[in-house]
């Protein structure tokens, strides 16, 4: 059920985590935190359209930003909603950061137009930056100080007051409480990207814009940050956009995603919509070949197409097709022992980049 | 604003290289200090060597104030370089550390950010005056005395002892305004660049030629001085002259901040729309 205002208005509560400050922890946030909370939810009643569309949380339209010659990024449009995490794929060089950048203000757009919590970057850079946490590529901190002095330095810079508790907090959160009086510039770079992400939530953020947080990071350490990243959107409520030159990162992490190549986006959707289409070889492991080859046949499949081998058959198909072929193999009382796609996310990955 | 301000304070306290300038005067001081102390009457002797036939010299000539007014002529060259070593790190060590992107990634404002720096460098220009001026009578008055200053601006000059110190609390004031047009220079040619060396070298080659055009009184040179700030930062040295040029100084001085004024604003310009890809 949707609750309606007297005018006829949806009330959209675009911020819940501002919700879930408790008496304990309302003294910690900053008062520019309340204040945009207040300037946020005095906006909650909306006009929406007869769809009912939500106001994404980020909405990107035909974004352009070139550096003399080279087109970083041509006409890139995409939106976010709340409480997604989103991915943003591409390989090296392929425009990630400098899309960022242009969220976080720190590049200006040659073209196009950003809006977050449905208001213009431009008019509103101080206070949606308020509400969103960032880490641009690997962090770098002020290497002469402790991991604490460098929170504490940011606490302020965010306008917070009480911070402490919070400086311990995420510290904790992301396993560093124990170096926190130690020099960053003696931290590993695992380290530094787990500083990374505490100085991203710091001050709460319902934002949270992440790029490339686990680079170079060994495999455990990429699943700690993996696992810290699922963290804050299941438990924290942030809605989180994410990129990677690694797709199997993205694909563990992102409910949806975008895939960009030399400053284009090349695909979007979720990861089932984007790879249940393409057709890519599937190996069936089957007791009887023959019978097998014989209901792929009666599915429609060109016998050019079908390969076998002992106790193996190769058809290409799209993935959301599998189900229907391993059932009417099933049914004809072929016993199928394994099913296997040869083409894996990466190839897909490589193939369209 | 007072916490952007003091948030640059602490970064600028909290690194060694901010206390370079503070050790160098130190050492510097004591080491003039010295000199006067071992061989001050050699050097007086060699200065008042055309008129000590003339008249006689009573007195105590080789003093804490003597003391003062040579190191008041760090401020030709020295000071300004000390100076730049530290705020010319103000932007570009941000930029180099990739600080840039942790900072504007905060509600904080760009103008808001060029102001604070601007602010934290004034006050570190004026706190390393006051240290330079107060060591040098500290350490000179309780070391050589007191006692009248001579020194010579053009024509030999001797003050009374009574008549000294307004001079140098004025001349280390107008000092102070020079040193914060070097400073303000130094900044942006900081916030153009990403490395810490690019505007200290920068900085100190325009002070250096600008000076070196600025004592040219000849042929086409005259023609370019005026438009050198350079050319007007001698105006402490005024102050060390019968009477006063109150009018020149006064309007040295406007010349000088409002090119303060104006390294200011078009760093402003500059850094509002710069994009940060460090």
């Amino acid at each position: 059920m949707i609750p309606t205002c007297p005018d006829g208005n949806i009330p959209v509560l675009l911020f819940p985590r501002f919700n879930y400050l408790s008496s304990k922890n309302r003294d910690t946030i900053p008062l520019r935190h309340a204040a945009l909370a207040m300037m946020l939810q005095s906006d909650i009643t909306r006009k929406v359209n007869s769809m009912g569309r939500e106001i994404p949380v980020i909405e990107v339209n035909n974004l352009e930003k070139s550096f003399g010659q080279i087109r970083a990024v041509a006409g890139i449009s995409f939106s976010v909603a709340e409480g997604d995490v989103f991915g943003v794929l591409g390989p090296n060089g392929s425009g990630k950061s400098t899309l960022f950048r242009m969220l976080l203000s720190l590049i200006r757009p040659d073209r196009g137009d950003i809006k977050a919590f449905g208001r213009p970057l431009g008019k509103n850079r101080k206070n949606i930056l308020s509400g969103t946490g960032s880490f641009i590529e690997t962090p770098d901190f002020y290497e002469n100080l402790s991991a604490y002095r460098n929170l504490s330095l940011l606490a302020r810079y965010s306008g917070m007051k009480d911070f402490t508790g919070r400086i311990h907090e995420v510290l904790e959160l992301v396993g560093l409480k124990e170096r926190m009086n130690s020099r960053v510039g003696d931290f590993s770079k695992g380290m530094k990207q787990r500083l990374g992400i505490a100085q991203a939530v710091l001050h709460r953020p319902v934002l949270l814009i992440l790029d490339e947080p686990s680079a170079g990071l060994d495999p455990a350490g990429m699943r700690d940050i993996r696992e810290l990243i699922l963290h804050l959107n299941r438990e924290e409520h942030m809605t989180i956009l994410i990129s990677s030159h690694l797709l199997h990162e993205i694909g563990q992490i992102a409910g949806r995603m975008i895939i960009i190549n030399r400053g284009r986006v090349i695909a979007q959707g979720s990861m089932d919509e984007m790879t249940g289409s393409i057709m890519v070889p599937v190996r069936f492991g089957v007791d009887d070949v023959e019978h097998a080859k014989m209901i792929l046949r009666e599915l429609g499949k060109a016998d050019d197409d079908i390969k076998t081998a002992e106790g193996l058959v190769v058809v290409p198909c799209p993935r959301d097709d599998i189900p229907r072929i391993n059932q009417a193999l099933t049914a004809a009382g072929v016993r199928v022992f394994a099913i296997q796609p040869e083409q894996s996310l990466e190839d897909y990955f490589l193939k369209i980049t | 604003m007072v916490r952007l301000v003091q948030l640059e304070l602490f970064k600028m306290f909290t690194r060694k290289r901010s206390y370079i300038p503070f050790a160098a005067v130190l050492v510097i001081v004591i080491l003039i200090a010295a000199a006067l102390l071992y061989e001050g009457m050699d050097i007086h002797r060699f200065i008042t060597r055309n008129i000590s036939e003339m008249f006689i010299m009573k007195g105590n000539l080789v003093n804490g104030y003597l003391l003062t007014y040579l190191v008041l002529n760090l401020l030709w060259v020295h000071i300004p370089l000390l100076i730049v070593i530290v705020t010319g790190d103000l932007y570009s060590g941000e930029a180099h550390g990739g600080t840039f992107r942790l900072i504007l990634t905060r509600p904080v404002t760009r103008s808001g950010l060029t102001t604070a720096k601007f602010t934290a460098a004034l006050i570190y220009t004026f706190m390393l005056m006051l240290f330079t001026a107060g060591f040098s009578l500290l350490t000179g008055l309780p070391l050589l005395g007191s006692g009248d200053l001579m020194v010579l601006v053009g024509k030999m000059n001797i003050f009374s002892e009574p008549d000294v110190p307004w001079r140098f609390a004025a001349a280390f004031g107008t000092g102070f305004l020079s040193m914060l047009t070097v400073t303000c220079l130094s900044l942006l040619f900081s916030s153009m660049s990403s490395n810490s060396l690019g505007p200290i070298l920068s900085t100190m080659a325009v002070v250096i030629v600008f000076t070196m055009i600025s004592s040219f009184e000849s042929g086409i040179f005259r023609l370019i001085r005026p438009y050198l700030f350079t050319t007007y930062m001698d105006s402490w040295q005024l102050f060390f002259k019968y009477p006063v040029p109150v009018s020149r100084i006064l309007s040295n001085s406007g010349i000088l901040a409002a090119h303060s004024v104006a390294f200011y604003f078009i760093t402003l310009c500059y850094f509002n729309r710069k994009d940060i890809n460090t």
